[in-house]
């Protein structure tokens, strides 16, 4: 009897195999998980009979079929001629290239590009520059670009591709959330949201805007940039940073960090407080901060008054003690070259990734309005 | 790091749950023979012999279509591009 036990392609059936035939042997965890997901599909009814499939249908005679013979003849050679001539009019062309764009796959609901809608038998739909994707509460896309990354766009969102190719790769985030997965070289990818321009300095992240243009950007592998109007904010793995309309990045901290330096913080960077609150929020931020809050700390050397920068200093130099080239005089003065000594410093990227973008991309750093 | 390492550890933490429907999906897009063999075994909870006497096809061929269809789902679920390759030969 054929059991079919020596019949996988690449040798002997494995434990696996076992499993996969009739449940049997080892399970296997990955089959099992399938078992799970797809037993939501599972017909109520029995499992429908397939016909018998005929192997060898013989030729059988029929003089009718001998009537056709030449009207077959006669189409098949007006078809080969036509495939001719198609051939030596067209064949020497140029095989055309693909359009510039991300590979987009459904995974949920009806996702559209511009007023088109991405059906599951679609299959593999492309994003090209200038073209808008959009998502409704339910449907969810996935896109990925070989040279760039992978993203992941959840429910409500819409975004537009601005630029591809060898230079800068550049979306924008009208609204809604994307998860990015980026092994571009590092200050290639860009993505433009209505108060911040987020840079890939080697990341995964994910980035959310609201209706009203404020946007928050949560690290988990590498860092990412934020910039706009001068303020720029660096936010490693396990850091966050919240963007506003009109004012652009705040700075950044770890989720990590206790409430009250999280709450006196937001008060700081987007609260129309008088100086009396803002001096309160800070001096909560300042006795809250860990060593790791550092990260916050650097930032918020060039964002306080030259009063409250001495305070940041000190606080700062308990936490991580700056480099011997760096002096307290340097550091009130806000002299680059000295930051950045502290900042790589501080233990996470070296900063002249981001200055070499800076200087690479020159002008890059503001949004690109929606039209 | 390289950026051939920093592709295969962006991907590796790419571990996210794939939803049902982009599994069902995966494997609606397999080649005919796999398909039907598949959502046989993994939706209908049938077993390879169940399947056999179902289909009409030998156990043989069953093992087969289930071995590759599996090998190809994996390919197109796994989140490893250079798994994605071209899609083997029908049975």
């Amino acid at each position: 009897m054929d059991t079919g036990n020596n019949r996988t392609e690449n040798g002997p059936p494995t434990k696996s195999d076992d499993y996969l035939w009739d449940g049997s042997g080892e399970p296997d965890p990955e089959i099992q998980r399938l078992e799970a997901l797809l037993a939501k599909f599972r017909h109520d009814s029995p499992a429908p009979v397939f016909p018998e499939i005929v192997r060898d249908r013989r030729w059988t005679f029929f003089p009718w079929r001998m009537r056709l013979f030449p009207a077959l003849a006669t189409t098949a050679v007006a078809v080969a001629a036509i495939a001719v001539v198609t051939f030596l009019v067209y064949g020497k062309k140029p095989t055309p290239t693909n359009v510039a764009g991300w590979d987009v796959s459904r995974v949920a609901g009806t996702p559209r590009i511009g007023r088109k809608a991405i059906s599951g038998k679609a299959g593999t739909s492309r994003l090209g520059i200038g073209q808008m994707l959009e998502t409704d509460p339910q449907s969810r896309v996935s896109l990925q670009a070989d040279d760039i990354g992978q993203i992941e766009v959840d429910p409500n969102t819409r975004l537009r591709v601005l630029s591809m190719g060898s230079g800068l790769k550049r979306i924008a985030l009208d609204r809604g959330t994307i998860h990015t997965y980026i092994w571009a070289p590092p200050g290639q990818f860009v993505v433009d949201t209505p108060s911040a321009v987020t840079v890939d300095l080697g990341c995964a992240y994910t980035l959310q805007v609201d209706d009203s243009g404020a946007g928050l950007v949560r690290t988990s592998l590498g860092w990412v940039g934020f910039k706009l109007n001068g303020h720029e904010s660096f936010i490693p793995a396990g850091a966050a940073c919240a963007t506003r309309p009109k004012v652009g990045p705040g700075t950044p901290y770890f989720e990590d960090a206790s409430a009250e330096f999280r709450a006196a913080l937001t008060r700081f960077d987007f609260e129309d407080s008088t100086p009396q609150q803002r001096a309160g929020d800070m001096a909560i931020v300042l006795g809250e901060a860990r060593k790791r809050d550092a990260l916050t700390l650097w930032h918020l050397l060039a964002r306080v008054d030259e009063g409250q920068r001495v305070l940041v200093y000190n606080r700062l130099r308990q936490l991580a003690p700056p480099p011997i080239t760096v002096t307290k005089e340097g550091i009130l003065r806000l002299d680059q070259p000295m930051l950045d000594l502290w900042w790589n410093e501080l233990g996470f990227d070296d900063i002249s990734v981001w200055r070499h973008w800076e200087r690479s991309w020159a002008g890059t750093a503001t949004p690109v309005r929606e039209k | 790091m390289g950026w051939p390492l920093r592709r295969a550890q962006i991907t590796n933490a790419l571990v996210r749950p794939v939803p049902a429907a982009a599994v069902l999906d995966a494997v609606m897009s397999l080649p005919d023979a796999y398909r039907e063999t598949l959502i046989l075994r993994l939706v209908e909870g049938m077993t390879g012999p169940e399947i056999a006497a179902r289909t009409g096809m030998t156990h043989g061929s069953v093992r087969v279509n289930l071995h590759r269809g599996m090998e190809q789902l994996r390919a197109k679920l796994s989140p490893d591009p250079s798994r994605n390759g071209p899609e083997q030969e029908k049975p």
